[in-house]
């Protein structure tokens, strides 16, 4: 058997076994599913009617409470399509070279 | 594309129009707001290319069209957001909650129903010029 | 097969990582990577909202059904909003990056003919 071989089933028994010792991590140290742990949210719930008076708790955060993340995140959509657009521009070199 | 897919795509797209704009301009009051509508918006559109083709959207909402319409949304956040500063708050507060509507409707909750309008129009013109430069075709370099 | 394991939605969440991570490291082929990296961000997201479950819950927005039964009940029972927000915020830039991950594999298709990324590793230009 070659090199390739030799690596591919080492990689593959490498993440069997790190999913093994995940499932068991998972089961027995975690917290019960369903019942939460934090209480800020519980502050969100309670008091958003009162600070903002907005039914959706949810955009009140994304957009009240936490505004600073959502503005990143714009310009980071902002940035991406600038990304694609900047790839598929035709260099001055090969926009000489094509008209020729 | 077949006869079947052009009618109905005819008839869905504006329909997804007119639900994308009860989603983002309720997006205080019920789920949604601002990137869920606008992602309705460009696949409207999307909808509309995959079955006609690109040359048949694309003379309709050209390139420069959409650059323009994606920095005005994003120009409208950040001077949403100053407004606050004009009156004395800090960056990013949350102007006219109490006086000027009552929770339940479509005018409430301060300034979010603008900073919703703008994420709109930033998302969907977004994705449509970055799907328009993916599926373009290019002949390869003559070598 | 009556009961399900203990923390069953936590080990949906982990398989799918997993998955995603050996698409990641051990596949060749460029589009493949790419959808790894997708599965791996939807495990994650999945993640994130599974934490902020309560037994019972119903969505933290309010109508006016709620109202009629009080508002304690609401406070006791509505799931927790927060990761919620974050994992829109996360879903927004995970596309950003696919979509420019795409771009540029469309272009090395266009410059290089191939898409196999042991063999553009020794290609110029």
């Amino acid at each position: 058997m070659n090199e390739e071989k030799i690596l591919r089933i080492t990689g593959i028994i490498a993440i069997i076994l790190v999913t093994y010792f995940l499932i068991l991590t998972v089961t027995y140290d975690f917290p019960t599913f369903g019942l939460p742990v934090q209480r800020v949210g519980q502050y969100y719930i309670e008091n958003t009617l009162k600070d903002i008076g907005a039914w959706n708790a949810v955009c009140a955060i994304v957009w009240d409470y936490r505004g600073y993340d959502t503005l990143g995140e714009t310009l980071v959509l902002f940035t991406a399509v600038i990304v694609v657009v900047v790839v598929f521009k035709v260099g001055l070199r090969e926009r000489n070279e094509y008209n020729r | 594309m077949s006869i079947i897919v052009k009618t109905v795509s005819r008839i869905i797209s504006p329909l997804m129009l007119v639900i994308a704009a009860y989603i983002v301009l309720h997006g205080q009051v019920t789920h949604g707001g601002g990137f869920q509508g606008g992602v309705l918006v460009a696949c409207a559109f999307i909808l509309l290319l995959l079955a006609f083709g690109l040359d048949f959207v694309e003379e309709k909402v050209t390139f420069k069209f959409g650059q323009c319409f994606r920095s005005l949304g994003a120009l409208m956040i950040i001077v949403v957001a100053f407004i606050g500063m004009f009156f004395g708050f800090w960056f990013f507060k949350n102007v006219g909650v109490y006086p000027y509507g009552f929770p339940g409707e479509v005018f409430s909750a301060g300034s979010l129903p603008l900073y919703n309008l703008g994420e709109m129009a930033n998302v969907s013109a977004s994705f449509l010029v970055a799907f328009y430069f993916l599926i373009r075709e290019k002949r390869r370099n003559k070598k | 097969m009556n009961e399900l394991p203990p923390n069953f939605p936590y080990i949906v969440c982990v398989i799918l990582i997993m998955v995603g991570l050996y698409c990641v490291a051990c596949k060749r082929n460029l589009i493949k990577i790419i959808i790894g990296l997708i599965i791996l961000s939807d495990g994650v997201n999945l993640f994130f909202i599974c934490i902020g479950y309560k037994i019972g819950g119903i969505p933290p927005i309010l109508h006016e059904e709620t109202f009629k039964h009080g508002l304690e009940v609401f406070y006791a029972l509505a799931v927790d909003p927060l990761p919620q927000a974050f994992v829109l915020t996360a879903i927004v830039i995970s596309m950003s990056v696919v979509a420019a991950a795409a771009a540029l594999a469309v272009r090395i298709y266009q410059l290089y003919g191939t898409l196999d990324a042991q063999k553009i590793r020794r290609l110029k230009g």
